[in-house]
């Protein structure tokens, strides 16, 4: 159950793919995770934006990083911040000597020891012990370090490869890493393939005399002619061989007495060096991770307006240019099944034409068949009808007109379609955010003008212009009658319209119903896109919100702006 | 530092000598971390930062460093597809959500792409990628779209300065401290073994075979899901009993869980001696088309094969309970045998029928294939490397393998012994049955090498005449090698070809231009060709200059000065000399 915003990403406006293709799902995101270019007019998401990092800091001791020291750091806390290698919680550093000055009853004094407040675990697990309680990261280094073979390995490996980049290679270059220059002249190309073949073909003959005195050094004397492409024998630190034969067994017979594995447990330790053990015995806590607060800019090239900029000293924002404050927010709930013994005879098919048929057919036993409300939950069986409320919110300071469709998709669904979407109300208005206690007189009008602009087709000429005129009783008694449907009102013939087109006002927010026939037999899931179109008003007395919009505006003139956006409802799975 | 110096050219070369020590590369580390999770194809990036991507697991770091700043599993969370294992697969065809489309797969993969390679800059390094060259390890069968939408992610969606893709093998290798060897490199897709001859690796007498890491998944989750013992937890402290539940519920196997297994018990055993060799039962045919996870009958042979001999302890395995069962009575328990953990592997060695060669014979086919000279380096270099080889136990049983294919059949040297007089019919009925049985030693030429073979990292090396190579390498773990390799590349400034970004655009836009221009021209085709239809018959006659009847196929068309639709007549090839690389 959720709905989600596409995101264009730098393309123009269109249509997504129908949700059969999984490819479209990476342009839908959560509304709470997307931004508006109001440059660009554009939604942007976190996969098109340009981020750039702003800060770094310790989730532990938030201490803010200086970005030059992290990567020497490799992106963890540097000071006394570790997690615990079994469950990750951040260590405690605990004293547990005892000093001269204080007395006998309360440690305080070195050795140190890190413990896991969680589960626990010990550094004396591990026999690791610190003399100060500060710079831990640092003391462990050392001791890690200490042990580690492979920084060593890794140099020497580097000045054994390095001879043999920077050897001299003969004069004309051949193809080590064949970047350099292509060949300028064909003579060229003649003359060098005369030379190679002349020379020594490296690793046949030659390779083989080499191989044979048991070095395959650097050619004597004769390195110019065909050394250059010879690699020395490098000579491994701690190789397999050396530790001997049974070591390299270990693992095998290790793993053969296994007697149960902990699951949660990461098996590989920090290290990537193979030390023929598994790593589960000699684990030691790593130093917790930095994070970043980044700042973000839209992508396009002519814009690179900035669209969040964190305040490095706070949890603040300088500029948040967040899409909850620009566009409507679509929420789903509120789901009624309908119970009707008809119009079940023709359900074996899902075109549209049927389909028609059979929502014309309900329309008719409307005032016969039921709806039972269900919990959101409850799992969703084909054949079934349901109708859902699908509630609009406005965070703008003004009216917007939407119309609500089901847009038209570029390709053709991959699958076969396993429901039937009929939206009742197309166009409606959603008020204005306005202060809270401001409702109570919008709510007024709002009850009995409501159903008109409610299924007006003609939006921009509906914008509510007057107060309504009847007292509080009466407001207070249509407010009561959005809730119980079924209560007549004075109004009879609207109270009725109403109820068919499912529009209910309150606030800033609108709710219209859509009716989702599950079709018989049908698996998978119900997913459904909807366009949304919105035209909002701008003028330059009111300070209405999207700003790019409102540079356009004429001075003194009322003008209408539309947006569109398309969302993505997830109604979850048909269980059989 | 060179990081700083931000862009391409001038940075770099400052970079280089004054600061040897500060470079960072990415290196991109195709395969897992683990053992278990080998990747398929593995590019990596390297030059200031480097990384390995691989269909299932990434391995993302700065050069000059020893270990990766990130190794993680890339699948799993693949848009719109839940049980998305690996971000790419084989053909564009098989990738599961696409639904056969490859557009859509297509599609898919760049956003795989595209997300992953976000996600290392902004979680894993956070670096600013407009700062760092990148090196990209790749996979000798990397597929090249997949190479392409790497590119696309890194030059239009983060706007890195350069991109070189470098040959995991090479690289490999380099780890190593060689420039020579056969790598063979056990992922998650795929296994492929590549020679590498004085750091140029032998693309065309490359081989690779389907029967890697994801072969051994499966195998594994099927043997799992029919012989492993599931015990949920007690219904009530009054009735403590467990029973045991057979086949494992589909629920807990999920492909997490098998992962996790397969990393901390699972291994291969080497046979002790020819005795425990594996017997075929090759009466009984396989079902080919059954999905192996509900192939009962299959598992149940397979246990009859495997469990004997098989001497490992049973695993215990703590999980959550299903939720339709009791809660908060502890966790769930499952026992998985001995005999699965220690066999389940032999997939990738056994021929089975109908299945692809196995691992030894595919490296033996790759060495009977390279020319004579090169046999012997290569069959005493072969360096193993992917997160499927970091099994315990794999390379000492490849190479028992291996040397067990190389011994001469018993019976052959029967036929020697009394080898019939020259020019008799005997002779020629000997040469006759010599040559029908060819097939039963495939690998005869090889036999004389058996004593130079030598696996460079194997971890308990036999000390054999000859095989004094063998367990010479550094002892960085298999599935880490290629990534070690870029690392190194990128601290020495070296690599695959780079391209700047500048370069990149460039192409790019040609390329725009050029399909720009051609389907301005066939749509000024398209329009004469209609013109041409309306004419009438004598009109027409003017235009292809003869008379209609008289007129060929295709003769019409050339006269106009036209091919077929979108044929260019006069197309001239550049002087390629000067852009082929000599």
């Amino acid at each position: 159950m959720s709905v989600r915003y596409h995101c264009s990403h730098l393309a123009d406006p269109a249509p997504p793919l129908p949700p059969s293709y999984a490819s479209s799902s990476s342009s839908f995101n959560p509304l709470g995770e997307l931004y508006f270019c109001e440059e660009c007019d554009a939604v942007r998401c976190d996969l098109c934006c340009v981020s750039e990092i702003a800060s770094y800091f310790c989730p532990n001791c938030t201490f803010d990083v200086p970005s030059a020291n992290v990567r020497g750091d490799k992106n963890r806390c540097a000071r006394s911040c570790f997690s615990c290698p079994d469950c990750t919680t951040p260590l405690q550093v605990q004293a547990t000597g005892t000093t001269e000055d204080a007395g006998p009853s309360a440690p305080s004094g070195p050795p140190f020891i890190l413990i896991c407040p969680c589960c626990r675990w010990s550094s004396r697990e591990v026999a690791l012990e610190f003399e100060k309680s500060a710079g831990l990261a640092l003391q462990l280094q050392k001791l890690l370090s200490a042990k580690d073979p492979a920084q060593p390995e890794f140099d020497a490996l580097k000045d054994h490869l390095d001879t043999y980049i920077t050897s001299p290679a003969p004069a004309p270059t051949p193809a080590r890493s064949a970047s350099k220059h292509p060949t300028r002249h064909i003579s060229h190309l003649t003359q060098m393939a005369a030379k190679a073949l002349h020379r020594d073909v490296p690793g046949m003959a030659a390779a083989g005399a080499v191989a044979k005195s048991g070095l395959r050094r650097e050619m004597k004397g004769g390195g110019e002619r065909y050394g250059w492409d010879e690699l020395g024998e490098y000579g491994t630190k701690e190789s397999w061989r050396a530790r001997g034969l049974e070591r390299g067994d270990e693992d095998v017979e290790a793993m053969r007495r296994l007697g149960g594995i902990r699951m949660g447990v990461e098996p590989e330790g920090s290290s990537w060096y193979n030390d023929g053990k598994r790593r589960l015995t000699n684990r030691y806590p790593e130093r917790i991770p930095l994070q970043t607060k980044l700042t973000k800019r839209c992508p396009h090239p002519a814009c690179r307006h900035l669209l969040i900029q964190p305040d490095t000293k706070s949890t603040r924002f300088k500029i948040k240019m967040v899409a909850a404050n620009y566009l409507p927010v679509v929420e789903i709930g509120r789901r009624r099944r309908r119970i009707d013994g008809g119009g079940h005879g023709l359900m074996s098919t899902g075109s549209m034409e049927e389909a028609e048929v059979r929502r014309k057919e309900r329309r008719r036993l409307r005032g016969r068949g039921e709806e039972v409300d269900e919990d959101m939950g409850a799992p969703i069986r084909p054949g079934e009808v349901y109708t859902f409320q699908i509630a609009f919110t406005n965070p703008l300071y003004d009216p917007i007109q939407v119309r609500l469709t089901q847009p038209t998709a570029p390709l053709p669904a991959l699958l076969p379609a396993n429901h039937l979407i009929h939206i009742p109300t197309r166009d409606f208005i959603v008020n204005p955010l306005k202060d809270a206690w401001s409702y109570d007189d919008e709510e007024e009008y709002a009850d009995m003008e409501g159903t008109e602009m409610g299924t007006s087709e003609d939006g921009s000429s509906v914008l509510p212009s007057s107060r309504g005129t009847l007292g509080p009783a009466a407001g207070k008694r249509s407010r009561l009658s959005v809730l119980a449907t079924s209560s007549g009102g004075t109004l009879r013939d609207k109270e009725r319209r109403k109820r068919e087109s499912e529009v209910d006002k309150k606030g800033n927010c609108t709710k219209v119903g859509v009716e989702v026939e599950i079709l018989p037999g049908a698996t998978g899931e119900v997913v459904f896109d909807l366009e949304v179109r919105f035209t909002y008003r701008v003028d330059d007395t009111d300070g209405s919100k999207p700003k790019g919009a409102e540079k356009e505006t004429q001075k003194g003139k009322e003008e209408y702006k539309h947006f569109t956006f398309w969302a993505r409802v997830d109604l979850g799975c048909i269980s059989p | 530092m060179a990081a700083s110096s931000s862009t391409a050219g001038a940075g770099e070369v400052q970079a280089t000598y004054l600061t040897p020590t500060k470079k960072a590369a990415f290196a991109n580390a195709e395969a897992g971390p683990s053992r278990a999770r080998p990747a398929g194809a593995s590019p990596a990036y390297s030059s200031r930062r480097h990384s390995l991507p691989g269909s299932r697991c990434w391995k993302v770091g700065l050069s000059g460093e020893v270990d990766p700043r990130a190794v993680f599993d890339a699948g799993g969370d693949g848009y719109g597809d839940r049980e998305g294992m690996e971000i790419w697969d084989l053909g564009l065809d098989q990738v599961e959500a696409a639904r056969g489309s490859k557009a859509e797969a297509r599609r898919l993969i760049r956003v795989r792409v595209l997300k992953q390679i976000r996600a290392i800059y902004t979680k894993h390094i956070m670096t600013d990628p407009k700062a760092r060259k990148v090196i990209v390890v790749e996979n000798t069968y990397l597929p090249s779209y997949v190479k392409d939408e790497i590119a696309k992610s890194l030059f239009d969606n983060l706007k890195v300065p350069s991109v070189s893709f470098t040959p995991a093998s090479v690289l490999a290798l380099a780890a190593c401290g060689r420039i020579t060897g056969l790598v063979m490199d056990i992922g998650w897709l795929e296994t492929t073994i590549t020679p590498v001859h004085h750091s140029r690796p032998l693309f065309h007498l490359a081989r690779c075979s389907p029967l890697a890491g994801r072969r051994l998944h499966r195998r594994f989750k099927a043997l799992f899901r029919h012989h492993a013992r599931y015990y949920p937890p007690p219904t009530s402290f009054s009735y403590l009993t467990r029973q045991a539940i057979q086949p494992v519920p589909a629920e807990i196997i999920t492909n997490d869980l098998v992962q996790r297994i397969m990393q901390q018990a699972c291994f291969v055993s080497t046979p002790s001696g020819p005795a425990a060799e594996v017997e075929r039962t090759e009466d009984q045919p396989m079902p080919a088309d059954l999905d192996e996870l509900d192939d009962a009958d299959l598992m149940d042979r397979l246990r009859g094969r495997y469990a004997p001999g098989a001497d490992a302890t049973d695993v215990r395995i703590s999980t959550t309970p299903l939720p339709h069962e009791t809660q908060g009575m502890g966790p769930a328990t499952l026992v998985v045998p001995g005999w699965i953990r220690e066999r389940a592997a032999e997939v990738l060695f056994d021929d089975e029928e109908g299945e692809a060669v196995s691992i030894p014979e595919l490296v033996l086919q790759c060495i009977s294939k390279l020319p004579v000279d090169l046999r012997p380096i290569m069959i005493s270099t072969i360096l193993v490397v992917g997160g499927t080889a970091s099994l315990p136990g794999f390379i000492p049983r490849l190479h028992t393998s291996l040397l067990r294919s190389l011994r001469p059949p018993s019976s052959s040297l029967h036929d020697n012994e009394n080898p019939a007089p020259l020019h008799t019919p005997q002779h020629r009925t000997a040469e006759t049955q010599a040559w029908r049985k060819r097939h039963l030693e495939p690998y005869k030429e090889l036999y004389p090498l058996s004593p130079k073979l030598a696996i460079l990292n194997d971890p308990s090396p036999l000390d054999g005449e000859g095989g004094s190579k063998g367990g010479s390498a550094p002892r960085w773990r298999p599935g880490l090698m290629s990534w070690v390799g870029g690392s190194l590349a990128g601290a020495l400034k070296t690599g695959g070809p780079e391209m700047l970004r500048e370069e990149y655009d460039a192409l790019v836009l040609a390329h725009a231009e050029k399909g720009e221009a051609y389907r301005y021209r066939l749509a000024g085709e398209d329009a004469f060709f209609a013109e041409m239809s309306k004419q009438s018959p004598g009109d027409m006659e003017g235009t292809v200059g003869g008379s209609i009847e008289d007129l060929l196929p295709g003769m019409a068309l050339s006269r106009a000065g036209q091919g077929k639709r979108g044929w260019e007549a006069d197309v001239r090839v550049g002087d390629w000399s000067r852009v082929v690389q000599a």
